[in-house]
């Protein structure tokens, strides 16, 4: 099943990696992730995207937590949550097509 | 009032820091990187510092000396080269889950990235065998990322932490101020265990009428031998010990059934597949304990208590999670017992005693004791009778820890230092360094192989240098004795790769290194070659046993086998 992880962690060089090399050593997948500074700008804010079982998403949930530079973990689908998508395209049109 | 601060440099504040942390001795070898820190070494006598002949023996020798004393092991090394070569240790460390600071000299921080000389990326490379690391990035960061460091490896469960340091840091000046107690807000390991679970627990225990107690190294990570001893003496429950948990319990007591798992005991691990209650304590369901996951203890109910979220329900899903420090939760569970009526009494636990009775009656562990070729459980035998079972021992991997475990009986924790969870061949040698060093009055013994004893043998240096006496028991069967098992069992007797060739003449070796050799080939020989060996308080004394290269390791739990279907040796039928 499909689950948002919302982490907060610090905000420090290789955090990103860590969290990324937790999921790659353990063959765990991430299906989409963004992260950026929140308005402390000691903490960032990562949001993943990945799926597995329940037994998984919990070992993955507890695994994020013993990383040093995660402060919290939320998962998502604990609670009902509003969802948008950004999709970027980018069209080759010129002289005429462009109308 | 305001107390006007030292200004120090980099590398003075390292060795400051060093001290007001309490440590007394590190490990090291020198290199580029790391010459300011070494200049500063050299001007004081606070701490003492063990050159090494090998990085990898540092690592060992300063894990060791951590299990051995509770405290951080402290290792320096030089950048690039320098800290790879620690990437091993490092390893082992994590995969036992020993406090163990590794500080690494990196190349000046304008450098970084630049593939400039003896650069490494040492905390890209460490990063998946860590529990942290950290790169030091000004002077001003030093003294409280030092004290991070050594708060982190030391709390919740334990683990190695790499600490990266630039040349140019250790030059920097600033003030010196060392933190007298750290708060990190996104780590806060829990120590007490939830009352609710606690209570459930109890209910579960005294409705027990074939239970077991698995404890492992948490147990002795956490200092909780004393409450696991009256914990399990109260309740007179079975108790059996992982191969890292040995010495939790005493080996000698009545209650304790022998190490389970793939080399353990018939009685612990017929016991663990029959039980209906399971009280997993500091243990984390290994697969060399739990052989084939759907066939593991099939009838029990399972309470476990362990200080890390991420071991409970990861390989068995179990019914009373307690997290928390296993010291701590244990004296809870103790309370909490206290004035119950309902626990169960002798006589209820009478039909399950009796039946690990019958199976201890197939004595597993038998062997031929009047062989003349030597056979290497005889030499394990006779040493836990001179040393009265009271040595610290070290070991490497492989057939001759197995039977280590199996044939010395721990009493005490911390005294059976060996690499359980990555199992690195090397390791023995320089841990015992580690172990004589931190404990110079105790009688210290390295049980290794031939395979294994060559891997950190430089090491034997280091020993004469600094006057570290051990005995080194090599249980020296031609082989690399544990593939060879295998290879019979598994793959028809075709041993790749596994026969000894162009051994070393290992009393000439061992002599060359300024030590004391001896070569020992009957039976006959191996009680007064050992009494000797343990009177020599200045030299190593290495002990080539020609031990029978024909004799495996039983009882044997094959791959994707339960409990009950163990291997017992040829000479006796399965009951």
């Amino acid at each position: 099943m499909r689950h948002i992880l919302s982490l907060l962690m610090e905000n420090e060089t290789g955090a990103v990696s860590r969290v990324s090399g937790l999921f790659s050593a353990r063959a765990y997948n991430i299906e989409s992730l963004t992260v950026a500074p929140t308005e402390d700008p000691t903490v960032s804010r990562m949001t993943l995207v990945t799926s597995g079982s329940d037994e998984i998403i919990e070992q993955i949930t507890k695994h994020l937590n013993k990383l040093v530079d995660v402060i919290k973990v939320i998962d998502l689908n604990d609670s009902r949550h509003i969802e948008r998508e950004l999709m970027l395209i980018k069209l080759k049109a010129r002289g005429e097509n462009r109308e | 009032m305001g107390k006007s601060k030292e200004v120090l440099r980099g590398a003075e504040i390292f060795i400051r820091a060093l001290k007001d942390e309490g440590i007394k001795h590190l490990f090291g070898y020198p290199g580029g990187a790391v010459l300011h820190i070494y200049d500063a070494l050299y001007k004081q006598d606070d701490v003492e510092h063990i050159l090494v002949r090998h990085e990898q023996g540092a690592t060992h020798a300063a894990d060791a000396y951590a299990r051995v004393t509770g405290k951080p092991g402290v290792v320096l090394v030089t950048s690039g080269p320098g800290a790879t070569n620690c990437v091993t240790g490092i390893a082992t460390a994590y995969m036992d889950s020993s406090p163990l600071v590794v500080f690494t000299g990196q190349v000046p921080t304008h450098l970084i990235g630049n593939d400039a000389f003896q650069e490494v990326d040492a905390v890209g490379v460490t990063r998946p065998c860590v529990k942290h690391n950290f790169l030091v990035k000004n002077v001003e960061d030093l003294a409280s990322t030092i004290k991070k460091a050594f708060y982190v490896a030391t709390t919740g469960r334990p683990g190695p932490v790499v600490v990266d340091i630039p040349k140019d840091i250790t030059a920097d000046s600033c003030e010196y101020e060392y933190p007298d107690s750290v708060d990190m807000r996104s780590y806060k390991p829990v120590v007490r265990g939830h009352a609710r679970q606690m209570k459930r627990a109890v209910e579960l225990i005294a409705s027990a009428r074939r239970p077991m107690i698995y404890s492992g190294g948490g147990a002795i990570l956490s200092n909780a031998n004393e409450e696991l001893t009256s914990f399990t003496r109260k309740l007179g429950f079975p108790i059996t010990n992982t191969l890292m948990g040995l010495g939790a319990y005493p080996g000698t007591d009545k209650q304790f059934v022998g190490m389970l798992g793939m080399h353990g005991t018939y009685e612990a691990n017929m016991a663990m597949h029959q039980c209906d209650v399971l009280i997993a304590i500091g243990a984390r369901f290994d697969d060399r304990v739990t052989g084939d996951l759907e066939q593991f203890c099939p009838s029990a109910k399972i309470i476990h208590i362990d200080v890390d979220p991420s071991s409970i329900s990861k390989n068995i899903p179990v019914d009373i999670p307690i997290v928390g420090d296993v010291k701590h939760v244990l004296r809870d569970l103790s309370g909490l017992m206290e004035g119950r009526k309902d626990l169960p009494t002798t006589k209820d636990l009478e039909p399950w005693w009796n039946q690990i009775k019958e199976w201890q009656g197939i004595d597993c562990l038998k062997y031929d004791r009047e062989s003349e070729i030597i056979k290497p459980q005889f030499v394990i035998e006779k040493l836990y009778e001179l040393t009265k079972g009271d040595a610290y021992i070290t070991s490497d991997v492989g057939q001759h820890q197995m039977w280590a475990a199996q044939y010395y009986k721990f009493d005490k924790p911390r005294r059976w230092i060996n690499s359980g969870g990555l199992g690195t061949m090397g390791f023995g040698l320089p841990a015992a360094m580690g172990v004589k060093k931190a404990f110079p009055d105790e009688t210290v013994v390295c049980i290794t192989g031939d395979a294994s004893i060559v891997m950190c043998l430089q090491e034997l240096s280091t020993c004469l240098q600094y006057g570290i006496p051990f005995t080194v028991i090599n249980l020296n069967n031609r082989y690399m004795g544990m593939v060879r098992q295998w290879q019979e069992f598994f793959y028809e007797k075709r041993y790749s790769h596994s026969y000894m060739e162009a051994l070393p003449d290992f009393v000439k070796l061992t002599e060359a290194y300024g030590h004391i050799g001896m070569r020992i080939e009957k039976t006959a020989d191996v009680e007064s070659a050992l009494k000797e060996a343990l009177k020599e308080k200045e030299k190593v004394v290495f002990i080539d046993f020609i031990t029978d290269e024909t004799e495996n390791v039983y009882p044997m739990i094959a791959a994707g086998k339960g409990h009950h279907e163990m291997h017992l040796s040829p000479d006796r039928e399965l009951a």
